[in-house]
């Protein structure tokens, strides 16, 4: 398929320099200027406003790593202040900019944020880049400086290799790598190729791309295209172009999710025909991840004034292999076409063309098997070839070779072909053919060893081939809609001239309503207004948490480099996990015991029984009450310390105060994503051995779609439970081990709030057993503050009935839903992007907890009851 | 001696009949985008290249078969003209 020719690059993009085309008075020219300049500053506002919308929406959505999110409203802030930069000082102050955040983010230790570490590690930064682009520039032979540039490269690697500096240096050897691994090969190419020496404020502008601060896996950028791309016109078309990737970069990483969590499963797991087609189905769609990431730092480039081309155009569209190669992470294309290919195929040219376009593409998919693997080993540290690797890129090679003699040899054919049945069918079929063996290729590469891959295609029957079939129905049917239809009418659109104004508002609208549309549904009160089995599909969608079925290459290298978690902030995810360890009973998790470290600048510690809690015998001293606090991340403490989290500031009330004649000691059992369920196997795992007087189990709105969740898990994980309640409702809901997560939810939810129900009568059960009294304080979440509540009214009447039930359980109920009226979340929540109770929130739920327990007549009683002094 | 308005002759010949068959050739200026609009792709800029090489006897570098050098009409034009 060739495109029709277009005229609108030139017409948006003018040469430099260029005169007008036709001669107008001065008066009229002066007149079009003004016009323009004062709609152009009203359509910038709006773009920029669109991008901050999205900078808000990517942190809300919890999209990349912190660090990611971060530079992202960093970036924006950027990106605005160049808008009002002269034209001459916008390299030097993107540079500038970049260097300075470079500079915040390797900043930060396990100690919290540290000037001098970020300037020294910035130092090291600059200076090997100082040292490599000079060797660049040096005005001697190509080879004697590739060579000096691999000796360099050979003691920064031994450097990172070794682990110089330590583990918190682990971020400044991948931002090294991740900025110059490939990047100094096209300004080497570049600088060898041209008659003078690039300047130093571009090549210095080039090397410290903003985002690429933040994301270690990045396009490869041309220096050329990258020099020539400082838009002399930094127009709302301009800004238009960098929103609308960004906004699609953002549906890309939420449709990944998706994929992710209803859609994928490991190759051991698939046991079906149909299986295998969603295994092989989510792995080509996992690249999502890239695109979406691409689009986005590209996008924020473009917002900042660089006129850069796009990365990625629907190559899920592509009607050839060598479509695909040059739909799909075109910069990379880009970059071995030019150092690699094009340099062979000339090399090759006096054996003719075809031999050469032979030769030369055999090279580009050598190198691009190579560098892959050079990538792997700059970021992650280790080198990675495999035979489902090296596989993957023979078989696409051959593919794009075969394709690539053909397109050679092909006699021209009219443009507009594909409009007649025969030329659509032809093209129909010819993307649907590519779809299908791109995405046989892709579970190739995403499966570990290839007997693994074959095991899961000895499962292939009829179903594999149906629903492989709906599949590429969908994708010709896109291909239709979006592709063909569109270049039949496109000289009827182009004879239209719609005007351009129009057109942008219809742009405008489009994006800020696919924005907000998205926000909305990441509310948590949304979702309680929509059906409860579709609820599940769409909080993964807005959740944060992955997986991990499918451990494609590109997963591995977004998700950061092992063992950093301080610069990059990667290893955030990681460090959440590391606080938990799987078990089998019913709790499922529990927290490591002996845990010390500092995240956030707050120091987290878990005693020798895995609570974050002081060290705490299991005798209970004599003349004691004890009181076991039940609860999730907010109750354990998340981002505070053990003085400021509620269980110790409870404890420190009740022994203030002189009516109680026993001591009182308040036990923080609580652990980080805790359910009723969870906390019925902590029950019998750990709080009945330290005798509790009281447990207190505080509970959130969120208890039911967590009971759900970890009732999900008992079945998914072979927990170990002795209920046969859950059994049976495991049985009735038909959930086996190998369903998929969401849809087993799904499935489950309608029962939600009779299993948490049941979670909560059994917790009490259990106190009684032990001898303990069962009370339950209701709290609500940062979050949920009053502005939510009003906008869902329905959640009052939620909360009222789980305080119906918790009630009905048999649970002394404290009622705390009111504790943070006429507070602000931003006070309540520990960050503004993290919801975790802050230290004021802690301090008003203990008040509140300790008013209600001296004024409750039961609980008096357990308090004030004579206890053994001896 | 080549004459500028016979290069730039011959190149819109060649890419209307090679690339762009069946379109209105009023549509082609010499500012048209040929590579970043997509109209050229790896395969057919290395036949505009042996089609220049041949046409023009002019022998091309690795790092002239870009976008740089190729990507209008014009370009291609100054190209040739300074071999």
């Amino acid at each position: 398929m060739k495109p029709t020719v277009s005229r609108s690059h030139a017409e948006v993009v003018p040469e430099r320099g260029a005169r007008p085309r036709c001669k107008r008075g001065a008066v009229e020219a002066h007149h079009e200027v003004a016009a323009v300049s004062a709609g152009d500053k009203l359509g910038s506002a709006a773009w920029f406003g669109l991008l901050f919308v999205a900078a808000v929406l990517i942190n809300r959505l919890e999209l990349e790593t912190a660090a990611f999110r971060n530079v992202m409203f960093v970036g924006c802030a950027a990106a605005f202040t160049l808008h009002f930069v002269p034209m001459r000082l916008r390299m030097a102050g993107f540079t500038a900019l970049s260097l300075g955040v470079m500079v915040w983010l390797l900043g930060y230790t396990e100690g919290g944020w540290r000037c001098v570490d970020g300037l020294s590690k910035g130092a090291v930064v600059l200076g090997i880049g100082l040292v490599l682009i000079s060797i660049c520039r040096w005005r001697i032979g190509f080879w004697p400086r590739a060579g000096l540039l691999m000796m360099v490269g050979s003691v920064v690697g031994t450097a990172a290799g070794f682990s110089v500096g330590g583990s918190s240096w682990n971020g400044v050897w991948v931002l090294v790598a991740s900025i110059f691994m490939f990047r100094i090969m096209v300004y080497l190419y570049d600088v060898s190729t041209s008659k003078q020496l690039p300047r130093i404020s571009e090549t210095a502008a080039y090397f410290a791309l903003l985002p690429n601060m933040c994301v270690p896996l990045f396009p490869v950028v041309d220096f050329r295209t990258f020099a020539k791309s400082r838009s002399a016109r930094s127009t709302w078309m301009l800004y238009e172009r960098g929103v609308r990737w960004i906004v699609r970069g953002v549906i890309h990483l939420v449709l990944y999710r998706f994929v992710d969590r209803v859609i994928s499963l490991r190759p051991e797991d698939v046991l079906t025909g149909a299986q295998v087609t969603q295994f092989v189905v989510a792995s080509m769609l996992f690249y999502l991840r890239v695109s979406g990431v691409f689009h986005i730092v590209i996008g924020l480039l473009v917002m900042c004034g660089f006129d850069l081309p796009e990365t990625n155009r629907r190559y899920f569209l592509a009607s050839s292999f060598t479509d695909y190669w040059r739909r799909v992470n075109m910069y990379w294309k880009d970059f071995i076409l030019k150092v690699f290919y094009l340099p062979t195929y000339f090399r090759f040219k006096h054996c003719g063309p075809t031999r050469a376009l032979v030769f030369a593409t055999l090279f580009a998919f050598l190198m691009t098997w190579i560098l892959h693997a050079y990538q792997t080993w700059w970021l992650r540290g280790f080198l990675s070839f495999s035979w489902p690797d090296t596989l993957f890129w023979t078989v696409l090679g051959l593919l794009v070779v075969g394709n690539g003699v053909w397109e050679l040899k092909r006699k021209p054919t009219a443009t507009n072909r594909q409009v007649s049945v025969g030329g659509t069918v032809r093209v129909l079929l010819a993307t649907a053919l590519t779809a299908a063996v791109i995405a046989v290729l892709w579970s190739l590469w995403n499966t570990t060893t290839l007997s693994l891959w074959l095991t899961m295609w000895s499962h292939a029957d009829l179903s594999t081939v149906m629903w492989f079939g709906g599949m590429l129905a969908v994708i010709m049917v896109s291909k239709f809609v979006v592709e063909v239809l569109p270049t039949a009418s496109a000289k009827t659109i182009r004879e239209r001239k719609s005007p351009k104004m129009r057109k942008a508002v219809y742009l405008y609208a489009m994006h800020l309503f696919v924005l907000i549309g998205i926000m909305i549904v990441s509310f948590p009160t949304t979702h309680e207004r929509i059906p409860a089995y579709v609820r599940p599909i769409l909080g993964c969608m807005t959740s944060a948490s992955i997986t991990g079925n499918i451990q494609g290459y590109y997963d591995q290298l977004l998700d950061g480099p092992q063992g950093d978690t301080t610069s990059y902030d990667y290893g955030q995810q990681d460090r959440i996990h590391k606080v938990l360890r799987p078990v089998t009973d019913l709790r499922q998790r529990e927290m490591i015991p002996g845990l010390d470290f500092v995240r956030h600048g707050v120091r987290f510690v878990s005693n020798a029984s895995g609570m974050h809690d002081r060290e705490v015998p299991v005798a209970k001293p004599p003349g004691t009450i004890r009181i076991a606090v039940l609860g999730s991340s907010h109750v354990m403490g998340w981002g505070v310390t053990h003085d400021q989290v509620l269980s110790r500031l409870l404890e420190r009330k009740l022994n203030n105060t002189a009516s109680l004649v026993n001591r009182c000691e308040v036990l923080n059992f609580a652990v980080s994503g805790y359910s009723p369920l969870n906390q019925l196997g902590l029950i019998e795992h750990s709080v009945r051995r330290y005798s509790p007087d009281i447990v207190l189990f505080v509970s959130h709105s969120v208890d039911q779609e967590w009971t759900v969740m970890h009732t999900q898990r008992v079945r998914a994980e072979d927990t170990k439970c002795p209920y046969s309640y859950i059994e049976q409702t495991l049985l009735e809901c038909d959930i086996a081990k190998t369903s998929n997560e969401i849809l087993a939810r799904c499935r489950l939810l309608p029962r939600g709030r009779e299993i948490t129900a049941w979670a909560y009568q059994q917790i009490v059960v259990e106190c009684q057993t032990i001898g303990a009294l069962p009370v339950a304080a209701f709290a609500p979440l940062p979050r949920e503050g009053e502005l939510l509540r009003r906008l869902a009214s329905n959640r009052g009447v939620k909360d009222a009935l789980q305080l119906e039930d918790l009630m009905a359980s048999g649970f002394v109920v404290m009622d705390l839903r009111t504790v943070f009226d006429g507070r602000q979340s931003g006070e309540l929540a520990l960050r503004r992007w993290e919801g975790h109770y802050s230290h004021l929130a802690h301090q008003l739920v203990a008040e509140v907890l300790f008013d209600q327990m001296m004024n409750n007549t039961t609980v008096q009683e357990v308090l004030q009851r004579p206890v053994a002094t001896n | 001696m080549k004459r500028r308005t016979d290069v730039q002759a011959s190149v819109r010949e060649f890419i209307l009949s090679e690339f762009l068959a069946g379109e209105d050739p009023s549509l082609l200026s010499n500012d048209t985008a040929l590579i970043s609009a997509g109209i050229l792709d790896s395969i057919g800029t290395l036949k505009l290249v042996a089609f220049l090489e041949e046409r023009f006897d002019i022998s091309l570098a690795a790092h002239e078969a870009t976008a740089e050098h190729l990507d209008t009409i014009a370009r291609i034009t100054e190209l040739v003209m300074d071999k």
